[in-house]
């Protein structure tokens, strides 16, 4: 080694292999002279007590996952490697992730956040995916070294036979960002047919919950064709994954019941809804045979009435019919009393009565000329009342 | 093929047709045929809820095994 000579380039090269893997968290202040170019920044980092500066070198994308302006004074937590930069010689930590130090600067860029993508429409209910009311397959992202969240969530997920596809990811410290969002992404494209995604964090300090106030998480969670729960820290924390999620639990147990509830309600329902549809039909059916029950009931009803009606109908007609009969008789027997009358002046027992009177021969015919008849011939001669019998003397 | 079964969209239906039965006048030939449509969608659901163990499976490191 001592022996192979490098050119300076060659050198660098050789440097930049040693530094490069030499990633590490550095914190400091950072110092004035803040140079800003379209896509990357300069900026140096200090320590104050011991007058030591650090070139940094930001990509702007980078800054801007973060979250976060570059402001002269700020302490703050930087993640990256060490590179030469060869034109100059410098080294430079290529920064790949930044974060306030102190949670008054962590809080107002958190508030800054929020308010950006608020005006971005990404805590928009109407934009947010529904959450199938009944999932079986869950994409569970968190840590598999959590103390709370991966038990807790197991513990409250009801036993219904949910398949678990379980993504472990670091969820705090500087590559937690990265890991959570390459989560995300990897269901995404590897695992489409995915009912939902569990994003969970067990509670912590606010600093440790950082990973999930990322932009860039929340526009993985944002962009995710997958509904997103997310469950992180305690139910009075709330981060930008959780805003940006299609339904936020408060804590991994919330989003575990969440998950089970309706589940659980249907295993009660279920079987209320088995019975009740019976009742229901049945009841459909009873109301119908009622109803025709009441119908033939009315039906009859108004069938003996009708018949009554007509009855008593009848009864006047019939009666109508009898007075009309006993008027007509009447008119007959007057009529027959006028003939008998006008017949009364030929009525012979009229004439006898009158004193005329009849003769007849012996034969009882009646003799109305006295050539049929011969002396000493024996007549009757009737009268009103009786008759007498006589020999004619003399034939005129 | 028959289509897979979903269960959101059973519960669904069923809760459908529950409340379809709540009618004022309903066909009674629909009804009978609600009926076992509802009862057929019930006994579906009272199978998959049967299947009750979870299974987990860890993603992360078959996936990290693969890439590298």
């Amino acid at each position: 080694m001592e022996n192979k000579e490098f050119t300076v380039s060659e050198y660098l090269s050789f440097l930049n292999k040693v530094l490069i893997p030499q990633k590490a968290i550095v914190i400091g202040e950072i110092g004035e002279r803040i140079r800003e170019y379209p896509n990357f920044f300069y900026f140096r980092l200090l320590d104050p007590k011991e007058k030591s500066i650090l070139n940094c070198f930001v990509w702007r994308r980078n800054l801007e996952n973060s979250g976060m302006k570059l402001e002269e004074g700020k302490k703050v937590k930087i993640f990256g490697f060490p590179e030469i930069y060869k034109p100059n010689g410098e080294l430079n930590f290529q920064v790949e992730q930044i974060s306030f130090l102190e949670e008054g600067d962590l809080k107002k860029a958190f508030e800054a956040l929020k308010k950006k993508l608020e005006s971005e429409g990404f805590f928009a209910l109407e934009r947010k995916k529904p959450v199938p009311k009944f999932c079986r397959k869950i994409g569970l992202i968190t840590s598999k070294y959590g103390e709370g969240a991966l038990p807790d969530f197991k513990k409250h997920l009801g036993a219904y036979g949910f398949s678990v596809y379980f993504y472990s990811v670091r969820v705090e410290g500087m590559s937690a960002i990265d890991e959570l969002v390459e989560a995300v992404k990897w269901f995404n494209e590897n695992m489409t047919d995915i009912d939902v995604l569990v994003l969970i964090r067990g509670g912590g300090s606010w600093e440790s919950l950082q990973a999930f106030n990322s932009e860039v998480l929340a526009k993985a969670i944002f962009a995710s064709k997958i509904p997103v729960i997310c469950g992180i820290g305690h139910e009075k924390d709330v981060t930008i994954a959780s805003l940006v999620a299609d339904f936020r639990a408060s804590t991994p147990t919330d989003a575990a019941k969440f998950l089970s509830e309706n589940w659980n309600l249907a295993l009660v329902n279920i079987p209320k809804y088995e019975k009740s549809l019976y009742v229901l039909l049945r009841n459909r059916f009873k109301n119908v045979k009622e109803k025709l029950i009441f119908l033939r009931g009315n039906m009859s009803n108004s069938l003996q009435t009708l018949i009554k009606e007509k009855r008593a109908e009848n009864k006047e007609l019939f009666e109508e019919l009898q007075d009309y009969k006993n008027l007509w008789l009447k008119k007959l027997y007057d009529l027959l009393r006028q003939q008998q009358e006008r017949l009364n002046p030929s009525n012979p027992v009229l004439k006898l009565k009158q004193g005329y009177s009849i003769t007849f021969d012996n034969l009882e015919q009646i003799i109305k000329d006295p050539k049929n008849v011969k002396v000493g011939q024996l007549i009757k001669t009737k009268f009103y009342k009786g008759h007498v019998y006589s020999q004619i003397k003399r034939n005129k | 093929m028959p289509e897979k079964f979903n269960f959101n969209t059973a519960y669904q239906k069923i809760e459908e047709i529950n409340e379809w039965f709540q009618e004022e006048n309903i066909d009674l030939n629909e009804a009978l045929e609600k009926y076992q449509q509802g009862k057929e969608l019930i006994n579906k659901c009272k199978g998959e809820l049967k299947k009750a163990e979870n299974q987990f499976e860890d993603i992360k490191k078959k996936y990290v095994v693969s890439e590298e």
